[in-house]
């Protein structure tokens, strides 16, 4: 028998070799397993099972949809300060303002897919531009990269999610919340947003304290919501998820008012481990 | 058609999922064996793969991704394969399969093993991306989708594995022009 030399038909000749079908019994597993596994639908907004965005903001997110800067081969996010972002628990002033411009290299977010290393300004109304340099480990295997990916990129909401299972970072701008006392009305939100958000029912807080995020004055939040889901309110511009969190969640929020608007930042982590997306945050830049 | 039972099993129904587990099975397979080098260990990879698509299927929001996204799912599933088993597999070498696509008698036994170990010197990325070309046949630009990188380091990674695997082939030969003269 003869036996082949040439380098390359023996690489794809060996490439072919294995198994060509998946074995029944893998097959009956997967039917077993799904059958029996609830699938994970919005833990944290509340489906009303309208599109996810109204035609406007979607021809809005795609003429602007553009990535510019492309590098890396692992995901980062940014060490806390630095040019951009403050320290989480500086000391809040009651006259900060927006900080310094973002760098005129940034990136615009595009409206879905895989984030890179860069620092990028997302559709967000108000504008603000965010860094990410240091690597995600969240559940990586060593040294493979831990893809982070963009979710949601419209003028109310930005969702990036990193990991698996994955841990994300909502920014939404809260322009009105449900009237408590009137179901299905919505009022403007409560001077103090962090507590009109802490008072919610079911809500545990573990923490409150006084932060800036991109330089201006904040209330971080570190809470756990009770055995119901709880419906804050909607979201600027998308019909449908609206604004919420699902029942027996930890989740770190900032409460940071910004030219007169109340925008909310949520870290969510299925495992509670949200200080990996802190640097994320520190790295905001509002402009 | 495809999409539409994607959009189906996007909303629950675990019947044309299946469906597309029957579709996309083989092929997650094939993918995940070659890197894995594993029978047993690419099947668990597939089944926590498919697992997770399930699971989190509601949060796609195109349906006409499902493919790579269900890719990306697989490669993660094996790179947590590896590094699980990391450890002890080492010692441990999987018989090649026999079947339809078993060991091709073509392939001397000493190339198998000098592929076998060149492979196994590789890092899980660098075999992912060798996978994904040249078995599954995507694209570097949706490889650079899948895994999650830049497509200049696609091509950088693919081009290091494949000289990697090719160089242990051709250093073999020599080897075994050299032991035949002296012989």
């Amino acid at each position: 028998m003869s036996v082949l030399r040439d380098p390359d038909a023996i690489l794809a000749a060996w490439l072919d070799e294995g198994p060509a079908r998946l074995p029944e019994a893998t097959r009956r597993a997967i039917a077993v397993t799904t059958r029996t596994t609830t699938q994970r639908r919005h833990p944290l907004w509340m489906p009303r099972g309208r599109p996810l965005m109204n035609t406007y903001a979607r021809w809005a997110v795609a003429a602007i949809a553009v990535v510019l800067a492309i590098g890396g081969a692992a995901y980062f996010l940014a060490p806390a300060g630095g040019q951009v972002g403050g320290p989480p628990n500086a000391t809040p002033s009651a006259t900060s303002s927006p900080t310094a411009l973002p760098s005129a290299s940034a990136a615009i977010l595009a409206s879905e897919g895989f984030v890179y290393p860069g620092t990028y300004v997302p559709a967000f109304d108000p504008g603000l531009t965010f860094t990410i340099d240091r690597e995600v480990q969240h559940n990586c295997a060593p040294g493979s990269v831990c893809g982070g990916t963009i979710d949601a990129n419209f003028p109310g909401w930005l969702d990036i999610e990193f990991g698996m299972p994955r841990i994300e970072v909502h920014v939404v701008r809260v322009d009105k919340v449900n009237d408590p006392a009137k179901p299905g009305a919505v009022i403007d939100p409560p001077a103090d947003l962090a507590a009109w958000l802490a008072s919610r029912p079911g809500v545990t807080v573990n923490a409150r304290k006084a932060v800036q995020v991109g330089g201006l004055a904040a209330t971080q939040l570190d809470i756990r919501t009770g055995d119901k889901d709880l419906v804050f309110g909607p979201i600027p511009g998308v019909a449908d998820p609206t604004l919420g969190l699902g029942a027996n969640r930890t989740v770190r929020l900032f409460v940071v008012p910004v030219d007169g608007r109340h925008v909310l930042i949520m870290l969510v982590a299925e495992d509670g481990s949200v200080t990996e997306l802190q640097p994320l945050v520190d790295s905001i830049v509002w402009h | 058609m495809r999409t539409r039972l994607v959009e189906r099993a996007r909303d629950g129904d675990d019947v044309a999922f299946t469906e597309l587990v029957d579709l996309d099975g083989d092929l997650c397979y094939g993918i995940a064996y070659r890197i894995l080098r594993d029978a047993e260990r690419a099947q668990d990879a597939v089944q926590q793969a498919f697992l997770l698509a399930w699971r989190e299927l509601p949060r796609l929001r195109d349906p006409e991704r499902f493919g790579p996204w269900l890719h990306r799912l697989l490669v993660n599933a094996c790179y947590e394969e590896l590094r699980r088993h990391r450890r002890w597999s080492a010692r441990i070498r999987a018989l090649p399969v026999d079947g339809p696509s078993g060991p091709d008698p073509m392939i001397s036994v000493d190339d198998r093993d000098t592929l076998d170990r060149a492979f196994e010197r590789l890092s899980p990325e660098h075999r992912a991306v060798f996978v994904l070309h040249h078995h599954a046949g995507h694209p570097l630009a949706e490889i650079a989708d899948i895994v999650g990188i830049p497509v200049g380091t696609v091509k950088s990674r693919l081009h290091y594995a494949t000289r990697t695997l090719r160089t242990a082939i051709v250093a073999d030969s020599q080897v075994d022009s050299t032991e035949a003269r002296l012989a």
